[in-house]
């Protein structure tokens, strides 16, 4: 498609002329490519920095035993197997979980796999009692999926010996300092003393009441002959799923569970208010091609003796509809932007205010392509009715009815 | 070739449901170089007649060749090169755009035609202003100038390209009579001087009568086409008064 100098030439005049409805028009584009890039971009923030408090300090796939329910199920075959006389250790533990912890380690995309040892335990300290999840880690590993480099509050995330590094509500709790020693008791009523080397923030009171011990002394005190979980972490958090996915297919033995299914209220939520959002965001572009649409076409009714007179001097009807074309192309490139300036300004100010923390805006220029793009088009849609307007009139009919 | 338009059994027909016929299987040329004024009363089929001659609106059928091209096919969208070229307009009503000044709207059909003009085209049509007496107003806008100043505007516009017809559909029709002899005046001049061929629809008699020729066309078919310079002006005069083409109008009944 040639633009013939006469069609940009008009066009742009019309617009510098028409300075009231231009400039309504342009203001109109600006705000909802800037209202729009503002909710994405705060939307975006808010999500990014929930998935990052859910899962940043959190493993993303755990690899567990199997239930017990179809264990005892699948041995069927006419027979029915009564669950307590499965053994104890096949129902909570792993024990070739060095075969999955070799596996996982190798896979593309697995930035962390470690074997855990998990149970209940129960710290007395100073007459009170405290429910405590104990967990024994790898100290490399674990610190990687726990991101002990910056959730460290104080002391140093060293696991070895009778070291533990301590959730932030259990040190809370039981004003445990560095340095201190803790007893806790196992569920079989024998226990071991600990003593406290750092503690930890991990971001929610659930995560924050564990106590991280080494992997050999969490498994001697639990009392376990394997581990009760591998935990992973991956490069892509939701790529979790898929990930999961792919070792079920693989290894059948074990449970591979993704954050996402043991969060998938807060993903639907997630999923849920990034439609709303779009939707938002389809009305106010759709009020604004109307708006466009409205303008332009009155413009093209308005001037139809002008076009009529163009027709006959010699523009064809291509030319006319092209007039009107260009005029909506350069609202919307105009007003998008208008409208990138704007909402960085928006942006910028609601973070001088508010502060990056409180709702995680992220000024980030993907969001600004999208609405700016789809205002060009919709502006580009929108004028596609008045330029078939002009495309249609006769000139004669204009010349005939003055 | 002596004629710039050709004409050979013109039909025109208007509406689809109850068709009204317009034109009748008209034959009429017009002379290169010369001016024509079609005259008639309303209803008469001029200004259709002129519509079509001058490639705006298309013909039920017969033929039409213009500048020795046919264009009988009616196409009107794709004659608009050809109009830009060789077509010049003035109408009753300027049709100039308001948002652009009176130099900006003599150059816009050479902006359509063939881009942004360059200083000698600048220059002619400032010369054209200049003859027209209307240099003064240049770079102001439409809604600045009088009536008068408009039209001439509108005509420097038709002449701009210097084309080989200039069509004009009552040219002063607004304009008082005095400003309306100014601009007809300038107007003739112009296009004598240029040895453009002009057609000009008018229902007054005293333009039509500075015209070469006269046609006058009575529902729809040539009543009468003459010479005014070969008839004289008395003769010229009777000749118009005549209104034998209006015989088979119903007589007015007595009591009426």
């Amino acid at each position: 498609m040639i633009v013939r100098p006469y069609e940009t030439h008009i066009a742009f005049r019309f617009l510098l002329k028409g300075r009231g409805q231009t400039v309504l028009l342009l203001v109109g584009i600006a705000l909802g490519v800037a209202v729009q890039f503002f909710l994405s971009s705060l939307i975006g923030g808010l999500q990014l920095s929930l998935i990052e408090r859910t899962v940043g300090s959190a493993p993303h796939i755990f690899v567990l035993p199997p239930d017990n329910l179809p264990t005892s199920l699948l041995l069927g075959d006419g027979r029915t197997v009564d669950s307590r006389r499965v053994p104890y250790s096949e129902l909570t533990e792993i024990l070739s979980w060095q075969q999955y912890y070799d596996f996982l380690k190798g896979v593309p995309g697995v930035t962390a796999a470690c074997p855990v040892a998990g149970g209940q335990g129960f710290i007395e300290r100073g007459g009170a009692t405290e429910n405590v999840s104990v967990k024994g880690i790898l100290p490399e590993e674990g610190a990687r999926i726990y991101r002990f480099d910056r959730n460290l509050r104080s002391g140093r995330a060293e696991l070895g010996g009778d070291s533990a590094v301590v959730g932030l509500t259990v040190a809370d709790k039981l004003r445990l300092d560095l340095g201190d020693r803790f007893f806790v008791r196992n569920s079989k009523g024998t226990g071991d003393t600990f003593t406290v080397s750092g503690t930890v923030d991990l971001g929610s009171v659930q995560a924050n009441a564990q106590v991280f011990l080494s992997l050999d002394r969490a498994r001697s005190f639990l009392d376990l002959d394997g581990v009760s979980a591998i935990e992973v972490k991956v490069a892509d958090p939701f790529a979790a799923e898929s990930l999961a996915a792919d070792f079920r297919r693989q290894f059948s033995r074990v449970k591979f569970e993704s954050w996402q299914a043991r969060n998938s209220e807060l993903l639907t939520a997630l999923r849920s208010q990034s439609g709303s959002s779009g939707v938002i965001q389809f009305f106010v572009l759709f009020a604004i091609s109307l708006g466009i649409a409205s303008v332009l076409g009155i413009a093209a009714v308005q001037k139809s003796r002008q076009l009529g007179i163009l027709k006959a001097m010699g523009v064809d009807n291509r030319g006319a509809a092209r007039i009107f074309l260009i005029q909506g192309l350069a609202l919307g490139v105009g007003g998008s932007i208008i409208g990138i300036g704007l909402g960085y300004v928006i942006g910028l100010a609601f973070l001088r205010f508010f502060g990056t923390g409180a709702f995680g805006l992220q000024l980030e220029p993907f969001n600004l392509i999208v609405p700016a793009a789809l205002a060009v088009v919709g502006s580009a849609v929108a004028s596609v009715i008045p330029a078939r307007k002009a495309a249609r009139l006769s000139p004669i009919e204009v010349i005939r009815n003055g | 070739m002596a004629d710039i338009i050709a004409v050979r059994n013109l039909v025109k027909r208007f509406g689809d449901i109850v068709p009204t016929e317009v034109l009748h299987g008209l034959d009429v040329s017009f002379e290169r170089g010369a001016l024509t004024a079609v005259i008639g009363p309303s209803g008469s089929g001029k200004t259709t007649l002129l519509n079509i001659v001058s490639l705006l609106e298309s013909p039920t059928s017969g033929e039409v060749v213009v500048d020795g091209r046919d264009f009988s096919a009616g196409d009107i969208n794709a004659y608009s090169a050809f109009r830009n070229a060789h077509i010049g307009f003035i109408f009753q009503f300027h049709y100039l755009l308001p948002e652009f000044t009176a130099l900006e709207n003599i150059l816009i059909p050479h902006w359509i035609g063939k881009g942004r003009p360059p200083g000698a085209v600048i220059d002619k049509a400032l010369g054209l202003m200049r003859d027209m007496a209307i240099l003064p107003i240049k770079d102001k806008y439409l809604n600045q100038i009088s009536g008068g100043e408009q039209q001439r505007v509108a005509i420097a516009r038709a002449l701009v390209q210097e084309p080989k017809i200039v069509f004009a559909d009552e040219p002063t029709g607004n304009l008082d009579r005095e400003s309306g002899t100014a601009v007809l005046g300038i107007m003739t001049r112009m296009i004598r001087d240029l040895g453009t061929t002009l057609v000009m629809v008018t229902h007054d008699r005293e333009i039509a009568l500075k015209a070469d020729r006269i046609l006058e066309l009575v529902d729809g078919r040539i009543c009468k086409s003459f010479r005014v310079a070969e008839k004289g002006e008395k003769a010229a005069r009777e000749l118009l008064e005549d209104r034998s083409c209006f015989a088979d109008e119903p007589e007015p009944k007595p009591g009426d």
